[in-house]
């Protein structure tokens, strides 16, 4: 067993490549060396700015040898009357170079073949990682390629050294035009210019001593652990910024963390301003009280060992100077321009080509939420005056800046903030982009939620509208992200009625195509994300009305069906086994009338069989119906799960299409009044769930 | 103390030593030393080539009335370009700070992905800013296409901020206190110039006039390249940039408009380009390297 050791080093790779690019190359050598028999027992790959590479350990030392069948003429040409081979046969023994005496009857592709078995000896794993190691680094995506020097080689970066090792010795290869060789380098500015390596096993350890983590994982632990140490020695803590640390783990090949200066001027501006404005710009993290305000003091992630003169420390402070007056100048600006006069200049910034401006967009927002607000018990005039500004910070000096984007809406509500308006009118300005994502938290307040979804609803509806509609991995205009919302929050807000958007949006003009499907398609994944599983997603909207999406209380359903689900397992497997059977039997019919007068005698075995199934219902039907008019779904379905043994003797006992040609009147109505039953049955569970998608989980 | 005039000089010797030949700026308005005949032309075609010089650079829409003390309506830059880019062109840079006196133990240096595109000259590059304790010192370039052309071998361009860096080894804030010699500021110097041109780009410049100005000149250009004249034809490419350049700060210019001026002037520089190569190819051009 042996370990192989690849790292290609190269001038620095943009820090969002850096993960993907360590992954592919693993996974591309790793498979290519397994399919040809040398699969590593352990891996390990790592990345840095100036390296991409791998350990495989435990690796064969060569190639098991391995019998081949070759095949060649059909055994019809290649075999005579007398059971000689011909001269087909003969040519092909020679061409191939064996002894004709080898030569035996194969299973070739179309038949039986004239053949012969050999042995293929193994290669050993050098040879092999020769040529695979360039096919990898070859077949490597990359999102921006470039070329170099003479221009002969494609990569992300130019290459400029290789390592190649297995044990001791070095494995003769070539990447990118360069050579391989045992000899790495060290950190850039702190490590030596020349790092030899005496064997693969020694690699993390010999760069570790040259001032390189090569394993990301072991950075992002550096870093990880000192910006919580070097928080907590100023008595607060960092945000996680999961985004950031990524970032910096990948610029850096020996992270650490040093603390600098705000100077004392700039804690006024709000603190979401301030960590934005060192976040974008310098890439710095904010030391914050646990409350979550600023403390004075940032900290930034350095390559190399630290900063013992402190000069570094005085740089980052001067440029974070300047940077601050400028983010105050802007916000400073802005602030004293009363919101209500910046709404003439949304005229100007486009939303959509077809779609107009968002001026155009804040008055239909505003629409949207005088209809929404009395359904969330919101104050209308509030709702309808957050819609209508909530687009006006898109036209403060401090959006436009690209750093400060990201706080498009947030600065919306710090300047309603300031100019005086009511908590719950700047809160909905603040939150309107709100949630993100999955995770995100809500907007607050009903009057938040209120003006969230009427952005939302704006959108979808309107890039909808115009067919802009996402498709595969194009979303250009986050039309995901906003149905997500929009299920959230109508299934999760505080203030949010139950409420059909199939209606609700088909009252102000037809609903454009796509658009309920698109929705219901997020609130699945909403559902799957919380546990769901896909058989209950199924059976709540396939009884759900067709043209109609009340998210919130088919989310109720959804989620009893599944905590019921769990307390009777057996009694759901075996509905849903009847429930297939019905709707198959049910298929194409008509409604029919149930007359009770028509079953069979008791003492007959199915005349028994159907009137237990009747009674049954008739004796859940009053209170299962009550409940789920009270959306109390889960209770109704307790209800409704007692009538499981009557189905279950209803399926074994009685023959349902006991008249299947309609030959005989008699049978014909018995079979009617028998489905007529069934349908009632299926009807009443529908009201929650298509029983027939629940898939059995007992054999 | 470090001047902004030993500061250049520094710059001269250490890529002169590199062996670049040093060369001048040239005698017309330019947003980037980039558009200099001596980058734009050279890094076409196959001839290997090596030169630095410094270039004053124009922007008007980054006038700030000599008031903002990092953001000037002119400033210079230091640039370097190699064809083909040598193996260890990262390391002859940072010897090259050092050189200025930058001790490069003591401070964060890093490369950060930044690639560079000049749509009016159809180039772009891929490279890095490099950070100096968080200050863009350096724009770092691999050039990928120049005039619309692929680019083989490839030209790698080093772009100092003569000001920043300045800035940086000094340890000042403001721009108009550099020092350019012992005896004069950068300010005494700069700042009435920032101030007037401040004024015509904003507020004096006649955009009927710079209209006219950027026809004749497109069509100019477009004369002289039909005459053969490439060199004088990428004159007043140049001179149409610059007049674009004015009337994008003096917010003459629609956002749908501004393409089809960027692409206008694009077009002038790639024949420029196409009518080098040719000349290169049927042996008009000087060799050189």
């Amino acid at each position: 067993m042996a370990d192989f050791l690849l790292e290609i080093g190269t001038e620095e790779i943009p820090a969002a490549m850096v993960a993907g690019l360590q992954a592919e190359l693993h996974d591309r050598l790793r498979e290519a060396l397994a399919s040809r028999g040398l699969p590593p027992a352990s891996t390990r790959p790592f990345g840095a700015p100036r390296r991409l590479g791998l350990l495989f350990s435990g690796l064969p030392e060569r190639q098991e040898d391995r019998r081949e069948t070759v095949a060649g003429p059909p055994l019809a040409a290649a075999r005579d009357d007398q059971g000689r081979w011909t001269q087909a046969a003969l040519g092909f023994a020679r061409k191939q170079g064996v002894d004709p005496a080898a030569l035996q009857v194969v299973e070739g592709p179309r038949g039986p073949c004239v053949g012969f078995v050999r042995n293929v000896p193994g290669r050993p794993t050098a040879e092999i990682l020769a040529e695979e190691v360039p096919r990898a680094v070859e077949a490597l995506f990359l999102p921006k390629a470039m070329r170099w020097g003479g221009g002969d080689h494609l990569f992300v970066r130019p290459v400029r050294w290789v390592v190649a090792l297995l044990d001791g010795e070095a494995v003769d290869l070539a990447v990118k035009g360069v050579p391989s060789g045992r000899t790495s380098r060290g950190h850039r500015i702190h490590g030596p210019a020349a790092v030899e390596l005496p064997r693969a096993g020694a690699y993390f350890e010999l760069l570790q001593a040259a001032r390189v983590l090569a394993d990301p994982e072991e950075r992002r632990r550096k870093v990880a652990e000192e910006l919580q140490a070097e928080a907590a020695r100023r008595g607060g803590r960092v945000a996680p910024d999961p985004e950031l640390l990524d970032k910096m783990v990948h610029l850096c090949e020996w992270p650490t963390v040093i603390a600098g200066e705000i100077p004392a001027e700039f804690l006024s501006l709000p603190t979401e301003v301030l960590v934005t404005c060192l976040r974008e710009h310098q890439n710095f993290f904010v030391v914050r009280h646990a409350a979550g305000e600023a403390l004075p003091a940032f900290l930034a992630v350095v390559d190399g060992p630290g900063d013992p003169k402190g000069l570094i420390r005085r740089g980052l402070e001067n440029v974070s100077r300047s940077r601050l007056s400028d983010a105050r100048f802007f916000f400073e600006h802005d602030v004293k321009v009363p919101l209500e006069d910046r709404l003439e200049s949304l005229r100007g910034i486009l939303f959509h080509p077809k779609l107009g401006s968002y001026h155009d967009k804040a008055l239909r927002m505003e629409a949207l939420a005088r209809r929404l607000a009395p359904l969330f018990g919101a104050p209308e005039d509030e709702a309808a005056w957050a819609a209508r500004h909530a687009k006006c910070d898109l036209a403060s000096l401090l959006v436009q800046e690209k750093e400060f984007t990201s706080l498009q809406g947030i600065a919306g509500g710090l300047y309603a903030r300031a100019q005086g308006r009511p908590e719950t009118v700047w809160q909905a300005l603040y939150d309107h982009y709100r949630p993100l994502s999955l995770e995100d938290d809500l907007p607050r307040g009903a009057v938040g939620a209120v003006t969230a979804l009427a952005d939302k609803l704006d959108t979808l509806r309107e890039m909808f509208g115009i067919g802009q509609v996402p498709s595969g991995s194009k979303d250009p205009f986050a039309l995901r992200r906003a149905a997500l919302g929009v299920v959230r929050i109508l299934a999760r807000h505080p203030a949010a009625p139950p409420l059909d958007l199939g209606a609700f949006l088909g009252e102000a003009g037809p609903l454009p195509e796509g658009l309920l499907p698109f929705l219901e398609g997020r609130l699945r994944f909403l559902w799957e994300q919380e546990g769901l599983s896909y058989d209950e997603i199924n059976a709540v909207l396939a009884a759900a009305p067709a043209g109609s999406l009340d998210v919130q209380t088919l989310t109720r359903q959804a989620e009893d069906l599944h905590a019921v689900r769990a307390g009777h397992a057996e009694d759901f497997d075996h509905l849903a086994v009847a429930f297939k059977r019905a709707r198959n039997i049910l298929k194409g019919q008509p409604p029919l009338p149930l007359e009770p007068a028509l079953f069979l005698p008791e003492a007959d075995r199915e005349g028994a069989g159907e009137r237990a199934l009747h009674a049954a219902f008739e004796a859940v039907r009053g209170e299962a119906e009550g409940l789920f008019a009270e959306g109390r779904f889960a209770e109704g379905l307790r209800v409704l799960a007692r009538v499981r043994p009557a189905v279950d003797r209803f399926f074994d006992d009685v023959l349902v299409m006991c008249d299947p040609e309609g030959r005989d009147p008699g049978k014909s109505a018995l079979q009617r009044n028998r489905l007529a039953l069934l349908q009632r049955l299926v009807a009443l569970f529908g009201r929650v769930a298509d029983f027939s998608e629940i898939v059995p989980r007992e054999g | 103390m470090v001047t902004l005039q030993d500061l250049v000089e520094k710059m001269k010797g250490f890529w002169a030593g590199e062996g670049c030949l040093i060369a001048e700026p040239y005698d017309l308005e330019k947003g980037a030393g980039t558009m200099n005949p001596e980058t734009f032309f050279r890094v076409l075609g196959p001839h290997p080539y090596a030169s630095a010089y410094v270039e004053p650079c124009r922007r008007p829409r980054d006038g700030r009335y000599g008031e903002n003390p990092q953001r000037v309506e002119k400033h210079h830059q230091f640039q370097v370009i190699v064809k083909p880019s040598p193996d260890d062109i990262q390391e002859r840079y940072l010897r090259s700070l050092e050189a200025f006196g930058i001790v490069l133990g003591d401070h964060d240096v890093r490369f950060e992905e930044d690639n560079w595109e000049a749509p009016t000259l159809g180039a772009w590059g891929v490279g890095w800013q490099v950070m100096l304790d968080g200050t863009e010192i350096t724009q770092f370039t691999y050039f990928q296409q120049a005039g619309g052309f692929d680019l083989k071998p490839v030209t790698v361009e080093i772009t100092y901020g003569i000001e920043r860096l300045c800035m940086f080894l000094n340890g000042i804030g403001d721009v108009f206190a550099l020092p350019w010699n012992e005896r004069f500021t950068y300010g005494d110097l700069r700042r009435e110039a920032e101030r007037q041109f401040s004024v015509y780009d904003f507020e004096e410049a006649r955009t009927d006039l710079c209209i006219r100005w950027f026809d004749e000149y497109e069509a100019e250009s477009r004369r002289l390249l039909e005459a053969g004249l490439y060199l004088p034809a990428y004159d007043f490419c140049l001179k149409a940039s610059h007049t674009f350049n004015i009337l994008d700060a003096r917010g003459a210019i629609s956002v749908a408009a501004r393409a089809d001026y960027i692409k206008r002037v694009r077009r002038l520089a790639c024949a420029a380009a196409e009518a080098y190569l040719n000349a290169l190819e049927a042996g008009k051009e000087a060799r050189r390297g």
